[in-house]
């Protein structure tokens, strides 16, 4: 693919999308946005500089990816730890993805790990936007003793509490549930610290204003913060999602009955005594691994749409 | 029991298991029951009732079903009998097991090998087999028995279920470019260290040995006394071979499972391994198979015992043990282990004749393997010493590091060991 | 101005706060008495006093392990702090294909840490990718012992936290430089301020919370490194284990069925007490440099 290719869609493309944006903005200025738009372009020779150093970057970052993924699809001929590794497989065959769903139920499993990570997803976009929001823009007694609490939580060694938060959800009748699983991350401190900062970049007066003209608070987070802060929010999607979906030891301790499994948690299974084949573990892997970078492409698309194109510019 | 599972992901369940030393309040009362609360004579009892059942790693396409036909078995057998099983993935078992046996939810029958059941053991979780069932003696191997004898407790804790050892693997194909043939393998360990130093000197850029010295760790009324001469002697050997150049740097932190990844790259062209390597290589590097042969261990194999235990808290006690029991008999052991080839059943009657479960394979290698396994098992011996933790092994390691780099001398290196571990007994 | 109810704000900040209390600090309470103890995971043990905090001070590996995650710290925070953000700036157009390299980039940070140790062992162990390579075109005659000296362990180990934590951070600031006003960059390009300029002038000072909020984060988790050395050194720590972290140290003295809990549970406890240290610090230098940058942003 050549450069100039891009550099000529670019610009139509851009014209696409401004339109759209525009209702968002504030219409009694809307050369901003048609400025802005021109400046955006770049030059030809910034988009070959530009998109050099992204494939750079891209060669460094897949390369685990693409061994994986070789691995998951070479043949019972292949080498796997041949050095230096072969990355097309002689014997390529599909037999391992295969071999996967006839080894553990993989839907179920799947639609489990989806539950949980989607429920955390939700869960941290709602409860640390609300904390953050009253953390960032608002004024109030104790707020410094929330904080606190809030920053040195960040410092627990999290290793060691893993055993009394297992009595604590089994005290709770949580014990081989997946609402176990899900309890201790519904919120996390990482994520409430980011909507805290997102929403500290919400103007005073903004708020105020609002706040003045009758709002209520729900109203106020739904139409001023919320357009705001969707970009971060989409961040703490992400991060509680992949961290919900990645998490195995939690899920392994929380569950016994093997039907209730997570994806991580059950694809151990692949990894058996005296049965285990590293090309049926990458293909495993590969299968858990789809789920996330579906839910990073849509969401990443999110995170611009904070301040700058909210409705609250001003 | 990395020897036996050779786990890629153990760096996973590293980084997950420091969550094993998270305990809550409970670990301040003194652990859970008593070990004078089990009973310390037979068990009685109907045999009825629901009882759970713990595996380890074994559910996949091959024992799955031999588990369903035991378990359909026992039930047909004690009708109003109902026994779940639970595979517990190989990953963070530690873990699951020490939440289990803190949150009073130890399974009714559960697989544990004999360095997991010994601190078990001591918090009282486990029944005592030799007061609970008086044939113990006469049915099962002494040498598993006994890896289910603690130091300074009454009492056997395991049935042995399968027992396995290990061998040596040689990648012969490479060795033979520099003029080591089957013949002139080594077989004492001071050979081994000449050939080593042979290979080097012929510039082979595959070091022969890439492992950590290891010793026997004995102890004596509680006290660690494996800082001899004797140990010292050989460790350094190891040291001189570093020095030379004959190792790879890297060996300093490779443990034994290192070592087998690095033979299955082709970069190691000795390692240790049970007889389930022969499949490992078949199915992660099929193109080294064909050059590799093997020979038993020099010395005195060592002897790999997994058991089963019953919990002491179990709510149906008689049934637990009768499944134990039942799980663990001649006729089922032989059919585990002819699936799981080039490893022992646990008791008398089913190890004395190894044709019942000697089985054809297309593998040749494992064919031989599997000889080999069955000819080391007679002599092999199990020496794991329970009163030595992970963390002492880690020290161990470390403080040998010390010496190959030539920091300290390895008598210092043992007797700093010894300390440590003597420092640190419970 | 306050035109709220007084207890909304608690109401808001209320399930967050009852969340981290439940499931963050009463476990580390927990942790806390421990520390007091010699306790075994299933044998319970006594109260002991100051005597695990004693033997601390006299563990040479606990004072190694703390230079090494203190250096470690050091050595990511920068990296991690800027690196990120620049890679941000590179995927933030919207430019044909940048949502399919956007995420590609995301891809170490899911990656399997086995895997990854696996192919970073190919690139630096003594015969790995680099030392033949450099060995290749004569720059070495003897491999450099990347994976078996304390420090080029530890180099190695940053460098694989930098390549796993950029998709990370870079994410963190995507989000925040949506809140960078676009025509402070054009006012700026207007007035022929060169790219390093306004990056320094403009796109610095505007994401500057997200950066404050981004080096805190590293400094606590560079401090807490554990499954980098962890992966690298198969769990020794390296030769002697001179290149352990703390979290090693709890993890090798703590973990397993008859680990130290109590000991382990000092250590722990010593480690929150030196994180508080560096995350002032950043609190601090966060509110020195409160308004002057943007009052420059705004010129």
């Amino acid at each position: 693919m050549t450069a100039t290719a891009p550099a000529a869609e670019s610009r139509p493309q851009r014209e696409q999308t401004a339109p759209r944006r525009a209702p968002l903005r504030r219409t009694d200025r809307p050369w901003r946005t048609r400025g802005s738009g021109g400046f955006g372009k770049p030059t030809l020779a910034g988009l070959i500089v530009r998109y050099a150093l992204l494939v750079a970057v891209l060669l460094l970052a897949v390369g685990p990816f693409l061994w994986q993924m070789s691995t998951s699809f070479k043949g019972p001929m292949d080498d796997i730890y041949s050095f230096p590794p072969a990355l097309i497989p002689a014997d390529a065959t599909l037999g391992n993805y295969t071999k996967v769903a006839a080894t553990i139920p993989i839907l179920s499993y799947a639609w489990h790990s989806l539950l949980v990570a989607g429920t955390l997803a939700i869960a941290n976009v709602v409860l640390a936007t609300a904390a953050g929001y009253a953390l960032g823009a608002l004024r109030f007694r104790g707020k410094r003793i929330a904080m606190g609490i809030l920053l040195s939580t960040l410092l627990l060694p999290g290793e060691v509490t893993i055993m009394s938060q297992f009595l604590t959800i089994r005290t709770l009748g949580l014990a081989d549930t997946l609402a176990g699983v899900m309890l201790p991350g519904l919120v996390g401190a990482i994520n409430v610290l980011l909507m805290t900062a997102a929403c500290r970049s919400i103007p005073q007066e903004l708020l105020e204003a609002a706040t003045i003209d009758g709002a209520s608070t729900w109203q106020v987070l739904r139409h001023i913060v919320w357009p705001s802060v969707r970009g971060m929010a989409s961040v703490v999607a992400i991060f509680a999602f992949i961290g919900g979906w990645d998490d195995f030891l939690w899920p392994l301790i929380v569950l016994s009955d093997p039907a209730k499994y997570t994806l991580t948690v059950g694809m151990e299974y692949l990894n058996s005594n005296f049965g285990a084949d590293p090309r049926v573990v990458a293909a495993g892997t590969m299968i858990a691994l789809v789920p996330i970078i579906i839910f990073f492409a849509v969401f990443q698309k999110f995170f611009f749409r904070g301040v700058g194109e909210g409705a609250v510019k001003g | 029991m990395n020897t036996i599972r050779t786990t890629r992901r153990t760096a996973l369940a590293g980084g997950a298991g420091i969550a094993a030393l998270g305990l809550a309040g409970c670990g301040m009362s003194g652990g859970g029951r008593s070990g004078s609360s089990a009973p310390a004579e037979a068990v009685e009892g109907e045999i009825t009732g629901e009882i759970t059942f713990q595996s380890w790693s074994l559910k996949n396409e091959k024992f799955t079903p031999y588990f369903e036909g035991v378990i359909a078995a026992f039930q047909d057998q004690n009708p109003g009998v109902t026994v779940t099983w639970m595979d517990q993935p190989g990953e963070g078992y530690q873990d699951k097991v020490l939440a289990q046996a803190n949150s009073d939810s130890l399974p009714d029958v559960v697989n544990l090998p004999p360095d997991m059941a010994f601190p078990l053991v001591q918090g009282g979780f486990l029944l005592d087999l030799a007061a609970a069932d008086p044939e113990l003696e006469d049915v099962y191997v002494p040498g598993g028995i006994d890896a289910y004898r603690f130091p300074e407790i009454d009492g056997a804790y395991g049935y042995p279920w399968y027992l396995g050892t290990d061998m040596n693997w040689w990648n012969l194909a490479a060795l033979s470019e520099h003029g080591v043939d089957e013949a002139s393998l080594p077989t004492t360990m001071d050979e081994m260290f000449e050939t080593a130093r042979m290979l080097h000197e012929a510039g082979s850029p595959d070091p022969l040995i890439s492992n950590m010295p290891e010793v026997t760790i004995t102890s004596e009324n509680g006290e660690f006394t494996f800082n001899t001469p004797e140990n010292a002697a050989y460790i350094q050997k190891y040291v001189d071979l570093f020095q030379l150049g004959a190792m790879p740097p890297e060996v300093l932190n490779n443990d034994y499972a290192g070592n087998t990844a690095l033979f299955k790259q082709g970069k190691a062209l000795w390692t240790t391994a049970t007889s389930s390597f022969a499949s490992e290589l078949q199915a992660e590097a099929p193109s080294l198979l064909e050059g590799t042969t093997l020979s038993p261990r020099f010395g005195e194999p060592p002897l790999f015992v997994q058991g089963i235990s019953v919990a002491a808290g179990s709510k149906n006690l008689p049934t637990a043990l009768a499944f134990a029991r039942f799980l663990t008999n001649d006729e089922n052991q032989i059919a585990f282990v002819t699936l799981a080839q080039g490893f022992l059943p646990g008791t008398i009657a089913a190890a004395a004749d190894p044709s019942q479960f000697a089985e054809e394979t297309d593998n040749a290698l494992q064919t031989q393997a599997v000889e080999i396994a069955a000819e080391s098992m007679k002599t092999a011996v199990d020496t794991t010493n329970v009163l030595w933790t992970a963390d002492m092994k880690t020290n161990f390691t470390q403080q040998t590091a010390k010496a190959m780099q030539g920091e300290i001398t390895a008598q210092e290196a043992l007797d700093n060991a010894v300390q440590y571990g003597n420092d640190n007994l419970l | 101005m306050r035109t709220y109810t007084p207890y909304v704000p608690w109401l808001l900040v209320g399930p967050a706060l009852l969340w981290v209390i439940v499931f963050a600090l009463w476990p580390f309470l927990n942790t806390i008495i421990l520390s007091f103890t010699d306790t075994r995971p299933l044998t319970g043990g006594v109260f002991i006093g100051l005597d695990n905090y004693a033997a601390l001070l006299h563990d040479g590996r606990f004072w190694n392990a703390i230079v090494t995650s203190l250096v470690y710290a050091v050595a990511c925070v920068p990296l991690l702090t800027f690196l990120p953000l620049l890679l941000a700036l590179l995927v933030e157009k919207q430019i044909p294909g940048i949502s399919a390299f956007r995420t590609t980039f995301y891809f170490p940070v899911i990656a399997s840490v086995v895997v990854v140790g696996l192919i970073w062992t190919w690139l630096f162990d003594s015969r790995g990718v680099i030392n033949e390579s450099l060995e290749f075109i004569g720059l070495i005659d003897q491999p450099i012992p990347f994976l078996a000296s304390r420090w080029g362990i530890m180099a190695t180990a940053v460098l694989l936290t930098v390549w796993k934590g950029l998709g990370y951070y870079m994410v963190v600031y995507l989000a925040a430089l949506g809140n960078v006003g676009r025509e402070l960059h054009e006012a700026a390009a207007m007035d022929g301020a060169s790219a390093a300029r306004r990056f320094a002038s403009v796109t610095v000072p505007g994401v500057r919370g997200a950066m404050f909020l981004v080096s805190a984060l590293i400094t606590v988790s560079a401090i807490r490194v554990f499954t980098e050395l962890y992966v690298l050194t198969n769990g020794t720590g390296g030769p002697g284990g001179d290149a352990m972290s703390i979290v090693m140290l709890v993890q090798q003295v703590g973990g397993g069925l008859q680990g130290r809990l109590g000991y382990s549970s000092a250590i722990s406890v010593v480690l929150f007490l030196l994180t508080i240290g560096p995350l002032l610090l950043v609190a601090y230098l966060n509110r020195q440099g409160g308004d002057a940058p943007s009052g420059k942003a705004a010129r």
